[in-house]
């Protein structure tokens, strides 16, 4: 494999699917405005999978709700913010002022989810079918002997053995992979215009995650769909993504080609996030034992921020090695740094020529990391 | 599913002797029996006393008595009431089954308001609403029963002078209606039994709605809501299809129990309306220490108990598929 997608990548200049501009979802809680999410801008191609990236707690989740316009209300908000979106009638609209009803009628329709959580994601009283099922007469308006035979289909799609017999069986009957399986063919089977996958394969042990990874990827060319992918797993952004966002404390930090963004990262918080997956030239030590993983790892020291409590400046400042006392008088801008290729530093003119491991390496490790 | 029931039944059978053994013995320990009042009527002469004893074992000791009288109520024999002189069954009958009336009507209410308020707070948690709600159930569950029996014969009567409107407050049935047809006789013996089964009603209502209320905030919580809004479904299929089914899951677990709660506490509400359930024959009977029918009561209630649990565990196997008794 290399990094450059030849086959998939994208015309960059694709017709965009959803373009997010200055997004702002906060939590009005006890303690104050929580700003998980604070004037986010990305936009996505036609048939393009984005990857989010970052750490817990940097709102990617809320970002990606957001768009559903799923955020418990209350005490969350959207308070500022445009999401263009075109639906498979070919109509665009924005997300963040349409009507309850309308948004119904995206969700599950034109834009579908898959979360983190297989097993706790579908509901235990009902059959796997009849929740399927559900999701095909409601957009389709099948009935429902034809909607469960859509869904033994699904089932079969998403590579589940004797999907006429599985259709009828509850949640607890099937493992984890099994769920998200489930989980997948009833979010694909309203052919949408764009799935996001909420760390689909966090809770799955590897073997079964390269195995949701591969099924993804071959549905995508099939349906044709988009794919908004969060993951702090970047050996699943090398695998999966043709672009890349990083965001950091509710904003996006960076933003980029996969490929800039392993080979040419401008925000020292890409950079902490590269320098914590595995390297080839680490990779024996790397191997040397299950306990010593982590210790091999430069893991970016200090913590995330308090969203409660943000700095003034730079919200990297307090963990960011190339500090300058610049960096604490304001929020950086993202800056165009050529080619779309986007950071939220002061600096990153310096970084352009920073020492930086080939490609291959990295290529490599990120292969280690899954 | 049946050897489960079987061993449900073999469980209660240690719960069940050994309540009616006590009962037994705690009966007869004070001073006195039955025979001694009955001695006292003129119309039961020496002959039938002696018959009677002998009839009951009496003149052996209450172990034998009380093996006999098991044997008896295996074969369907409940003994005989000494002061009604009549089988106790005959007695008890319809008496268990003018309980069984406040009962069911004090249960429909119970999940009818209870699950009604329950969730309208869980749908709006924390609204001036949902906080009147709080305050009333806790009241609900504070107020002593009697009192609010007591307060809501005060409002039936006020209201009836102000209206008109006659909400029977004593008794079961208007004896002038005694041969009118079985749906007026119905509605009548209805309006009799509101009053009680409200006051019945009031603290599971309270508790009920609270519980429910609680376990559908946790339900609204989880990844599955989330799923299903996902998917585009409306507001109530998303409440009552998806969250309400999971939310009543530990409702129907509870519901064995709920029943002797109400049974139990029928009690009080009998006497208070002057309704002819089981608590006043019992008191009665306790008087007279009329034996068999205290004993065979307590069986009767305490197999009601027990099916009543055997129902609930075949009603949460119908509604939660990840039960399955084997
Ligand atoms: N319901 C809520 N009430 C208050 N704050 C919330 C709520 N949901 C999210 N947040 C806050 O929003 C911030 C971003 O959360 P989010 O779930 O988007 O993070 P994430 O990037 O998805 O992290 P993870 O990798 O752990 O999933 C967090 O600080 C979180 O505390
Ligand atoms: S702006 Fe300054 S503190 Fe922020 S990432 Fe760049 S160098 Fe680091
Ligand atoms: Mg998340």
């Amino acid at each position: 494999m290399t990094l450059t997608k030849d086959s998939a990548l994208p015309n960059r200049h694709a017709e965009t699917l959803l373009s997010v501009t200055n997004l702002k979802t906060y939590f009005f809680t006890d303690d104050g405005v929580v700003k998980s999410v604070d004037g986010v801008t990305f936009h996505l191609g036609k048939g393009e999978t984005l990857a989010v990236v970052g750490e817990s707690g940097s709102g990617k989740s809320v970002t990606s709700l957001s768009a559903m316009r799923l955020i418990p209300t209350p005490p969350g908000k959207i308070v500022e913010g445009e999401m263009l979106f075109t639906g498979k009638d070919g109509k665009t609209g924005d997300l963040a002022k349409m009507s309850e009803a309308q948004m119904r009628k995206i969700r599950g329709n034109d834009i579908s989810m898959i979360f983190q959580e297989p097993m706790t994601s579908l509901n235990p009283v009902y059959t796997v079918g009849d929740q399927i099922a559900e999701a095909v007469s409601l957009h389709q308006g099948k009935n429902r002997k034809e909607a469960m035979l859509a869904a033994t289909e699904m089932l079969r799609l998403v590579g589940i053995p004797a999907p006429e017999k599985r259709v009828h069986e509850y949640p607890h009957q099937m493992s984890g992979g099994m769920r998200q399986r489930v989980m997948i063919a009833m979010a694909l089977s309203c052919n949408p215009a764009l799935l996001i996958a909420d760390e689909p394969t966090t809770a799955l042990d590897v073997t079964i995650q390269a195995q949701i990874l591969d099924l993804m990827r071959k549905l995508q060319k099939e349906i044709g769909m988009s794919i908004l992918f969060i993951t702090h797993n970047l050996g699943v952004v090398a695998e999966m993504a043709d672009r890349v966002v990083v965001m950091y404390g509710g904003r996006v930090v960076e933003e980029g080609d996969v490929v800039e963004i392993f080979q040419a990262p401008r925000h020292p918080y890409t950079m902490g996030l590269l320098n914590s997956i595995p390297r080839v030239d680490h990779a024996a030590e790397y191997h040397a034992g299950p306990g010593q993983k982590k210790e091999r790892l430069e893991a970016i020291p200090g913590n995330v921020p308090n969203p409660l409590n943000l700095p003034p400046g730079c919200p990297f400042e307090p963990r960011c090695k190339y500090a300058i006392p610049e960096c604490s008088k304001a929020v950086p801008a993202l800056e165009d740094t050529g080619g779309g290729h986007m950071s939220r530093c002061i600096r990153w003119k310096e970084f352009e020529n920073e020492a930086r491991p080939a490609v291959s390496q990295s290529q490599n490790a990120m292969g280690e990391a899954l | 599913m049946l050897p489960f029931l079987f061993r449900r039944l073999l469980q209660f059978i240690p719960t069940f002797l050994i309540s009616t053994l006590v009962l037994f013995f705690v009966v007869q320990a004070a001073p006195g029996d039955f025979l001694t009042q009955l001695s006292q009527n003129p119309r039961v002469t020496p002959e039938k006393l002696a018959q009677l004893k002998i009839n009951y074992s009496l003149d052996q000791s209450e172990w034998v008595q009380y093996i006999r009288w098991l044997t008896n109520l295996l074969k369907g024999n409940l003994g005989i009431s000494f002061a009604a002189n009549q089988p106790v069954w005959d007695l008890v009958a319809p008496r268990l089954w003018n309980s069984l009336i406040l009962v069911i009507i004090s249960t429909v209410l119970t999940y009818a308001i209870g699950l009604l308020i329950g969730i309208y707070g869980a749908l709006r948690p924390y609204s001036v609403p949902d906080r009147i709600i709080s305050v009333l159930a806790y009241f609900g569950l504070g107020i002593p029963s009697f009192f609010f029996g007591l307060l809501v014969i005060y409002g039936l009567v006020v209201l009836k002078q102000n209206t008109g409107w006659d909400v029977p407050i004593t008794g079961k049935s208007s004896g002038a209606l005694q041969n009118a047809g079985f749906f007026r006789n119905g509605w009548d013996v209805f309006l009799h039994a509101l009053a009680p089964s409200i006051v019945l009603a009031l603290r599971s209502i309270s508790s009920e709605s609270r519980f429910i209320r609680g376990q559908m905030l946790e339900v609204m919580g989880q990844d599955y809501i989330r799923t299903a809004r996902a998917k585009g479904l409306n507001d109530s299929i998303v409440t009552y299809k998806h969250a309400f089914r999971n939310a009543s899951l530990p409702l129907v677990a509870t519901l064995g129990s709920l029943l002797p709660f109400l049974i139990g506490g029928a009690g009080f509400v009998e006497v208070v309306f002057a309704w002819p359930g089981l608590t006043p024959l019992l008191l009665d009977s306790l008087g007279n220490q009329d034996l068999y029918v205290i004993v065979s009561t307590a069986a009767l209630t305490s197999l009601l108990y027990i099916i009543g649990n055997i129902l609930a565990d075949i009603l949460l196997a119908a509604v939660d598929p990840r039960i399955r008794y084997s």
